[in-house]
């Protein structure tokens, strides 16, 4: 593990090294962007969820300085202490102020906020009377699902783009958001439900400007 | 492997029947349960192939690819910019972005509407089913067969609609159902879902973009103008989308060539239908009321320039107190075309084309994707008499055919099995013949016989054990024109499956025969009539 983390990190930087030799200069436009990253829960809803892996992606388009999009982005959490994990999908509405253009480093801040939707993953979580238990002909998956609760989540995200071709950029990001929901219900593996929270976000990924 | 994709697919269905109407028409042709529809035309015009063109500069153009500057007489490269026959010009952010948002829409369906238990997704579960791999799954005939079929055409229709042709479209389709199998859900990749999705939503996908063509108009304006816009977002929901957002839904100007071949037919049937079990049809009969329409674009005897689906046949099938409505849709279309003989008597072709098969009835299930070579003539005895033959060999990449043992299939751990699948998975082909006879361009009499073999690859086998099926059909037709436009028509045939297993729960051979008589009458949209 720490190989790989060794490994990514050298080939990080010396990706961030190469990226930065062309000048970016922004057009308004449809921009894609391509991320993963690490979220770790805090607050209420971080004594019962650790972090996970994130990842992410979104639509959005530059106006100047700004930019403007729709962010999806999809975790699975682990429940602390125990081998179950709560999914959560969030759907974010952001602006981004790029606060430097034209140049090989591209700065910039990201005010974001949207709905959040926790869903405790596995059988264990679903209720009993969903849980198909024995196959036949007439069945079909997709009904055995544990009840998801909805909520928001909002937050800034600070970080910079490194230019790789004008097309393509490196996006780096750190985030802070916070977050309040229905209660999220783990009293099937006896752990109560909490409904408000704040996560860490770090985040490496891809933009592409088609 | 969602099954809820089928739930999104079916009002295209609805506005491809209330819009095949608008289209014109010019020549007869058959079709019935289980058969794949003779395409025969003595005449088609060209289609356009999609183009790359230059776009205009301020400079003096000389040669393609460079352009010689007026004033400074130096050479620079050309702007070149890729547009398709209907002038738009290649989009890959919009056919990417589409294609993502088509998944997005699936998923959004399913985890807030249906509350389904596959779509927890995350970068856990994507590197988890990569891990996986490919498994078969158990889903309903109709969503492994035609829901995500259909849900492939979209993919498709994303990337024809925004500048890419038939070739370059393909690998959307082949791509978006990867995206879905690995990332949309967390069920284990399915290798039926992908090659159901991408082969067979490309071959749905070019049936109805070049139907939709049929439906717009260009020059139109008014009322007129929005409800053909109308009709083609119903037939090919991407190109609609498209063409409202870009501004071409209410763009006056010319038309391409290629949207009206020189010969096409639109035919609506009507009528009963009989199906019986065993050596005779009045055993275990099932009786009901069809519709169905035949749609023909283009023709294999026309010109020298056979694009991908520049012809193609299109049959579809409605069944009333059947299991379900959709009974049959079949689709054949040109890959590639090249003239072997032509003459004052004769004209011969040999042809590559891509096969969608979808049926589904009390009887029997059978579907897949497929690929033939065939020889296709075009005998003219006569003024008035001609005659058309096909000699078809095909392969099928994919296929599913009801089996008699396929509840003990094989799933891995990592599948979580919900449902006894009724039919095998398998590839093989076969033959197809057929001839039609007609006069004065009206079907008199036809013919048509196939067999399908199928080697079972998941289904009536467990480990070591083999599963083959050979599937017939034979079936003749007759039509007598009452008016122009108006004739009644018959078929009789049969539904032969001879299946051989070796599993140790199974028996070693089971015959499944069904006689089937249809009568109907039918209507010709179109100038030729019978």
């Amino acid at each position: 593990m720490h190989n790989r983390v060794r490994i990514a990190s050298v080939a990080l930087v010396a990706l961030l090294a190469a990226s930065v030799s062309e000048a970016r200069a922004q057009e308004n436009g449809a921009v894609f962007g391509f991320e993963l990253g690490y979220k770790e829960m805090g607050g209420d809803l971080g004594k019962l969820l650790d972090g996970g892996i994130v990842g992410e992606y979104a639509f959005a388009y530059q106006a100047g300085s700004f930019r403007y999009g729709l962010a999806f982005n999809l975790v699975s959490l682990d429940v602390s202490g125990f081998d179950e994990s709560v999914s959560q999908v969030g759907a974010n509405l952001y602006a981004t102020w790029m606060i430097k253009q034209g140049t090989r480093v591209l700065p910039y801040l990201q005010l974001r906020i949207g709905g959040v939707r926790y869903r405790p993953e596995g059988d264990t979580f679903a209720p009993p009377d969903t849980v198909q238990t024995a196959a036949s002909t007439e069945g079909e998956e997709g009904e055995n699902a544990a009840d998801a609760v909805n909520g928001f989540e909002g937050g800034l995200l600070a970080g910079a783009e490194f230019a790789l071709s004008k097309k393509f950029t490196i996006d780096l990001s750190a985030g802070f958001s916070f977050i309040s929901t229905e209660d999220v219900d783990l009293s099937a593996i006896g752990l109560g439900s909490v409904g408000k929270g704040n996560a860490w976000t770090v985040r490496l990924g891809l933009r592409w400007d088609p | 492997m969602s099954a809820a994709r089928g739930s999104l697919t079916r009002a295209g269905l609805m506005g491809l029947c209330l819009t095949l109407a608008i289209s014109g028409s010019a020549s007869a042709q058959e079709s019935a349960d289980g058969i794949q529809r003779l395409s025969f035309y003595a005449s088609d015009r060209e289609a356009n192939a999609d183009s790359t063109v230059s776009e205009p500069s301020p400079a003096l153009s000389l040669v393609p690819g460079l352009l010689l500057t007026d004033d400074s007489h130096t050479m620079a490269p050309v702007v070149t910019q890729s547009v398709d026959a209907w002038g738009v010009k290649r989009n890959w952010g919009l056919a990417i972005g589409e294609v993502i948002a088509i998944n997005n829409v699936v998923w959004f369906f399913n985890e807030y509407l249906r509350g389904a238990a596959f779509t927890q997704v995350n970068p856990a579960s994507w590197v988890n089913n990569i891990e996986t791999g490919f498994v078969w799954d158990d889903n309903h005939f109709t969503t492994n067969m035609f829901a995500h079929p259909f849900h492939g055409s979209m993919y498709f229709g994303a990337a024809r609609s925004n500048g890419f042709n038939y070739w370059q479209s393909a690998p959307f389709a082949i791509a978006g159902s990867f995206m879905w199998e690995c990332c949309g859900e967390t069920h284990p990749m399915s290798s039926n879902d992908w090659i159901a999705t991408s082969i067979g939503g490309i071959a749905i996908g070019e049936t109805f973009y070049r139907l939709s063509g049929t439906v717009l108009d260009n020059t139109a304006t008014g009322s007129e103008r929005t409800w053909r816009e109308i009709g083609a977002l119903l037939i090919s929901p991407l190109r609609g989308f498209n063409r409202l957002v870009s501004g071409r839904w209410s763009e006056v100007g010319p038309n391409p060539e290629e949207r009206m071949p020189s010969s096409m037919s639109n035919q609506l049937s009507a009528g009963v239908r009989v199906v019986g079990e065993g050596e005779s049809i009045s055993d275990s009969t099932l009786t009901n009321a069809f519709f169905e329409v035949d749609y023909n674009f283009g023709s294999p005897f026309s010109s020298q320039n056979h694009n991908p689906f520049s012809f193609f046949d299109m049959s579809l099938q409605v069944n009333f107190s059947e299991k379900q409505a959709l009974g049959r849709l079949q689709i054949q279309g040109n890959l590639w075309t090249s003239d072997l003989k032509v003459s004052d008597n004769v004209h011969h072709v040999f042809s590559i084309t891509q096969d969608y098969d979808y049926i589904y009835n009390f009887a029997y299930e059978f579907g897949g994707q497929s690929f033939a070579a065939s020889l296709k003539s075009l005998w003219m005895f006569s003024e008035n008499w001609h005659l058309h033959t096909d000699v078809s060999l095909y392969w099928m990449l994919m296929g599913a055919v009801n089996s008699d043992f396929a509840f003990i299939a094989e799933f891995p751990p990592e599948f979580d099995q919900e449902r006894l699948r009724e039919y095998d998975f398998g590839t093989g082909g076969g033959p197809r013949l057929a001839a039609a006879l007609r006069h004065k361009g009206r079907s008199v009499f036809a013919v048509l016989y196939r067999m399908t073999y199928l080697n079972t690859l998941n289904g009536s086998v467990s480990e070591g054990d083999d599963a083959h099926h050979y599937v017939h059909w034979l079936f003749v037709r007759g039509r007598v024109p009452i008016t122009r436009g108006f004739g009644l028509g018959a078929d009789a045939g049969v539904f032969l499956r001879d299946s051989y297993y070796t599993c140790e729960v199974c028996d070693d051979y089971v015959q499944q025969r069904n006689p089937q008589v249809r009568v109907y009458g039918v209507w010709q949209v179109g100038r030729e009539g019978f």
